[in-house]
Formats: structure tokens, C-alpha cells, sequence
């Protein structure tokens, strides 16, 4: 690769939580495959609306 | 080689971080805890420090760099690359797409995480995993060199530019080889992209409905599409190396016609589906039998003598080597890319 490595700013947040180790240990990997379109996308937030 | 998509590659390459598809696939694969904490480890090891928020204030997400990983509301992460105004680019599955911040924070859950690569991050001794990787694509493309030169050679010397029906038979029987290598992926659980548009043609998701039938095998025993693949295979080889053998070509192709009366009628009248690859291939035995007799090689093969038989063994053999070799061959299944199955998020 020649392009350069992407500099990330930390970003300062005034409604956020860090999420410590054991909470992150939490969220896994799904092991599904299908696309997440938009209209999926879509639809994920609609159901939750209902 | 290119590994199938894996968020872990995906990531690495929006962040510009160097690396090999291999090796850290193979990583990603073993992580210890198969978690953001885990995935948080193997960035460090390349040089990458990375935090998780949760966001209170969803369009908070709007002060974030991207790329960065958000969580959907079904579990599942999807990469954001870029927010212009009102559309956000975000990838999935290797996929790059595009919808609006709206979109997006009414798909999310809150939950984001942020890489920080350092300027030298990179894979863990990526110079010999590049070298190595440069090394075994360059044995693939010597590889294939030699076999298009030979695959050159034996056409020319034994004269298949000589007549019309030679050609087309062999551009046929490459088309059909094509095919049948489509349909066996298929079966096998491995959607690509050429597939799906010309399984498209037809009827989307017709293939997987007529491959999903108990006649798309021979009675358990072989996948037609691997009779396919050993057909146009053999044929092929013999073409080009044997000009003794085409009228028994020519002659083994009638014999396959009848497969394809049956082909059709079962896609009409049971499955009530079409599939575009199958019907592809029984479009290709029917040219191939046009141009065996255009180029009258038909009247040669009959009564069929030896080589015929000959011939016979050798598409046996084949099958019999591609459904003992098959089971053996790590297919990485992947979901249909143009398919996206709400049931399946």
C-alpha cells in the first residue's frame, strides 16, 4: 500500500460512554453474511419505531 | 488470493493499514474472544489503539471520524467510510453502499468503535507476509501462462483453426466448462457475483430453487453440475489433443440430448422455476451438436467404434476423480451478494 495510514482525531463527545473491557467482551461477531442494504437498514429502524 | 470479505480486512484497508488478506484473515479467524474485546487485542497488535462508545445522543455520531464500526439494532456491524452532508457511505459484507444519516441512526444502536492507528501501524511482519503473498500470486499466474501456452500450442498444432466447427466447438465447450464451474461453486454454497447476474436473466433465484431440488443430483450419488463440469472438461482436453477423437466427441453429444428435453421439462412442470445457468448449458450441448454436424463430424462417430468408448471411460474417470477431489476443497461460502434475506440479519 502507498497511501498513508489514516490519522483518527479522538473525538470529544458530550453524550457518550467509554465502554470498558468486560462491556466490549459483550458484542460479538455474527456469523451471518447477508448484506445490509439500505432498505434493510431502513427497515431496522422502522421496527424499532413500531 | 483473495479471501472472501471479513470486517476485520475490510477495516484494515479503510484505515489504510497495511496488511495481507491472508494473514489477517487467518487472525481475525482465531481471535481469542470472538468480541470487540478481542478485536480490540488484534488491533493493538498492528499498531492500532481502538476505544468503544457508547452514544446517548445518536447524532452525536455525526463528530465521529469516519471510518469507524457502528452496531445496527440486530447485532451486526457495519462500517461507516464517509458522511457527506445527508449520505453516509458505509461498507457490509465487503459491499459499498450508501444511504442517509438519517437512515443510519435510526439503524444503529449507539454503539460505535473507533480505531486510532499510530502513523506505523501495520500487520505484525508485513514485508514477508507481502513477499510471500507476491510470491504464491506469481506461481498462480505462471501457472497459468503455461497452460494457455500449451492450451495454444496443442490447438495449433493439431489444427483446430483449421475449420469453422473446431473453433466454435471450443469456444463452446470453454463457455460451457465456465458454466458448469458457476453451477458447481453454486452448489457448493459459494454465490459470486457473475453468477447471480446470469442467474438474474431468467428468474432471480432460480438457481438456488432448481439446485435446491433432488434432481439437481443423480441420485445422490453426483451433482449434475459436476457431470457438466466433467463433460466440458473432457471434451475440451480431447479437442484440443486428439483430432482422432471428435466425431466421438460428436457422438457422445448426442447422447447427452435426451438430458436436455429433461432438463427443461423439469424446470417447466416441477421445480416451476427457471434456472438461467442450467438452461445455459443445454443451450450449449444443442450448439455443440449444430456445429458437430455442420462440420460432419457426426456421420464419422457412428457406428461407434472403440474410441468411443475410449472416450466414454475418460468422462467417467473425470466425474469420478471431480466428486472424490470435491469434498476435500474448502468452498468459502458466502451469502447470495445481491440477495439480502431480512430473515438472515
Amino acid at each position: 500500500m502507498s497511501t498513508k495510514v489514516k490519522i483518527i482525531a479522538r473525538p470529544t463527545l458530550k453524550n457518550a460512554r467509554l465502554l470498558r473491557p468486560v462491556e466490549l467482551n459483550g458484542y460479538h461477531f455474527a456469523d451471518k453474511h447477508t448484506v445490509l442494504t439500505p432498505e434493510l437498514l431502513a427497515a431496522m429502524g422502522a421496527a424499532h419505531r413500531k | 488470493m483473495a479471501s472472501a470479505p471479513n470486517i476485520f480486512i475490510d477495516f484494515l484497508t479503510a484505515l489504510n493499514v497495511p496488511h495481507t488478506d491472508g494473514y489477517s484473515t487467518a487472525r481475525f479467524g482465531s481471535m481469542s474472544f470472538n468480541s470487540l474485546f478481542g478485536y480490540s487485542k488484534l488491533l493493538a497488535e498492528y499498531g492500532v489503539d481502538s476505544q468503544g462508545y457508547e452514544l446517548t445522543d445518536i447524532n452525536e455520531i455525526r463528530l465521529l471520524t469516519p471510518p469507524y464500526m457502528a452496531r445496527t439494532k440486530k447485532g451486526r456491524f457495519i462500517i461507516v467510510l464517509d458522511i457527506k452532508g445527508d449520505t453516509v457511505t458505509y461498507q457490509s459484507e465487503g459491499s459499498k453502499l450508501q444511504t442517509s444519516v438519517g437512515t443510519l441512526m435510526s439503524a444503529c444502536d449507539g454503539t460505535v468503535f473507533l480505531a486510532f492507528p499510530t502513523p506505523e501501524a501495520a500487520e505484525p511482519d508485513y514485508r514477508q507476509h507481502r513477499r510471500n503473498e507476491l510470491l504464491t500470486e506469481g506461481k498462480g499466474w505462471i501457472l497459468c501462462g503455461i497452460a494457455l501456452a500449451l492450451f495454444a500450442y496443442l490447438s495449433i498444432t493439431n489444427g483446430i483453426y483449421r475449420h469453422w466447427s473446431t473453433i466454435l466447438v471450443m469456444l463452446i465447450d470453454i463457455v460451457g466448462l465456465w458454466l458448469t464451474y458457476m453451477l458447481v461453486q453454486k452448489s457448493h454454497g459459494v454465490h459470486t457475483r457473475a453468477a447471480e447476474r446470469v442467474c438474474g436473466v431468467l428468474e432471480a433465484g432460480g438457481c438456488d430453487s432448481v439446485l435446491s431440488t433432488s434432481a439437481a443430483s443423480f441420485f445422490g450419488l453426483f451433482g449434475w453440475s459436476e457431470v457438466g463440469f466433467a463433460y466440458f472438461g473432457v471434451s475440451l482436453i480431447a479437442l484440443i489433443t486428439s483430432p482422432s477423437s471428435w466425431p466421438w466427441l460428436a457422438a457422445c453429444n448426442v447422447c447427452c440430448l435426451p438430458f436436455t428435453f429433461w432438463s427443461i421439462w423439469y424446470q417447466k412442470f416441477r421445480a416451476k422455476a427457471w434456472c438461467t445457468l442450467c438452461v445455459s448449458v443445454q443451450a450449449s450441448l444443442w450448439l455443440l451438436f449444430f456445429c458437430y454436424f455442420g462440420g460432419g463430424w457426426l456421420k464419422e462417430g457412428f457406428p461407434p467404434a472403440t474410441g468411443f468408448w475410449l472416450l466414454g471411460a475418460c468422462y467417467a474417470g473425470a466425474l469420478l476423480l471431480i466428486n472424490r477431489i470435491l469434498p476435500h476443497i474448502n468452498f468459502q461460502k458466502s451469502n447470495n451478494p445481491d440477495k439480502s434475506d431480512p430473515a438472515d440479519i
